[in-house]
């Protein structure tokens, strides 16, 4: 293949900033929007979501050539669906807590784009270390983005913020909370305005680099 | 009046979309036509509904019996996909103006988690929906009827807003994603509204 080496840096530049899955690709929105009620179920999402990612990237890369491409994808979702079933059966055992606030949305793994889709864009092109810090950095990406709209909906929604179990902090007193923000529909008006402001900075960039 | 509930309560009260997020993709990507959200809205309700009932009968006929409980996703997701294709090749065979209309869609509904999300809440998941860890068949059957009837309803009351919004003036960076959350966090709004119902 002729295509450019992709560098190390670039996989973790591209996965935070460049090729965010949740401001930039909208890859995986469901769960962007359940789970960021709080911080602390946002977290957990999140690494869920790199466990599997990881391992999912290392897997697809290691079968890259012996798997045929006419059945690719199946077999994709499934080494997904066996990577989400242990993910389930360890979290069920250690935090089931945690398990049991995520819900249903832990099993929806599977069927999480991003997932399925660095399997096909990334993984099945590239080598196994270089496929595992895609899926290092592409998780990261997507846990930043999800935190970072539980902790808006968090903070105003119920006015603190809590990072696991008792270790949090009460910012905004009871009586000045927008309980709309932890609702459901909140989810929508702050990921909405969160995507328009980061289109903002794009868009001024883009007009800057045309400029100078 | 016990099922009209279950229905009711499903369209509206815990509408798919707007209250538990699931398939918000194809919500926000198949959205911008009205005519593909309700060719959209047409298959998945055929394959939510059918592929529920399929998943309930697995699970308490096969998985239950023989303690197997634990592989309910990996073989939801089996089951979905090769349903999913199953459905487009008898489409294909026997009728070529539903195959154009929906034939794009089939291979979506693989990967909207309503689908599986739906599977899973009626089986392994019954205790936050039917209040009870063995739901009747009919109890499934009319919530999942319920579920993609406000899936499908939800996707084209949304197309029709974004086709109307095309002609109106929106700042650059609001255009196209941001724009359509705002919408549906207004549709959320007034769907809550149904909250004391039922």
């Amino acid at each position: 293949m002729a295509k450019k080496e992709i560098t190390f840096g670039k996989i973790f530049h591209d996965g935070f900033f460049k090729q965010n899955p949740v401001f930039v690709q909208f890859l995986g929105m469901c769960p962007t929007l359940a789970v960021t009620g709080s911080v602390e179920t946002a977290l957990g999402m999140g690494a869920g979501v790199i466990f599997v990612l990881v391992f999912s990237n290392l897997i697809v890369s290691l079968i890259r050539n012996w798997v045929p491409s006419e059945v690719r994808i199946p077999v994709y979702i499934v080494i997904i669906a066996a990577l989400v079933t242990i993910l389930e059966t360890v979290m069920q055992y250690y935090v089931l807590d945690l398990y049991l606030a995520l819900g249903t949305f832990l099993s929806l793994i599977v069927v999480n784009c991003l997932i399925l889709g660095r399997a096909e864009a990334f993984a099945s092109q590239n080598n196994p270390v270089k496929s595992a810090a895609d899926g290092l950095a592409m998780g990261l990406g997507f846990t930043g983005g999800i935190v970072l709209l539980g902790f808006f909906r968090e903070l105003f929604g119920k006015g603190s913020i809590t990072i696991w179990g008792d270790l949090g902090i009460q910012i905004i007193p009871e009586a000045f909370q927008i309980s709309i923000f932890a609702q459901a529909s909140g989810a929508f008006l702050v990921f909405g305005i969160l995507v328009a402001y980061i289109n903002k900075i794009k868009f001024r960039r883009l007009d800057q680099s045309e400029v100078a | 009046m016990e099922y009209i509930a279950i229905a009711f309560g499903a369209i509206f009260v815990n509408n798919v979309i707007l209250n538990q997020f699931y398939g918000i993709c194809p919500f926000l990507g198949v959205s911008t036509k009205k005519s593909s959200a309700l060719s959209m809205g047409m298959a998945v309700t055929f394959v939510m509904t059918s592929s529920t009932m399929i998943a309930h009968l697995l699970y308490t006929r096969v998985l239950i019996p023989n303690n197997l409980e634990y592989l309910s996703t990996i073989i939801f997701i089996l089951v979905i996909a090769s349903f999913v294709q199953f459905v487009e090749m008898v489409i294909k065979k026997f009728s070529s103006a539903i195959y154009n209309a929906l034939g794009v869609y089939l291979p979506l509904i693989t990967t909207n988690c309503a689908v599986l999300g739906v599977a899973i809440d009626t089986t392994r998941n019954s205790q936050k929906i039917f209040q009870t860890t063995t739901p009747t068949f009919w109890q499934i059957t009319f919530y999942a009827v319920g579920i993609s009837i406000g899936y499908a309803l939800v996707i084209f009351l949304f197309s029709a807003i974004r086709e109307e919004m095309d002609a109106y003036p929106i700042k650059r960076n609001w255009q196209g994603i941001p724009i359509a959350l705002i919408t549906a966090f207004i549709m959320a709004m007034i769907f809550s509204g149904f909250g004391g119902v039922v």
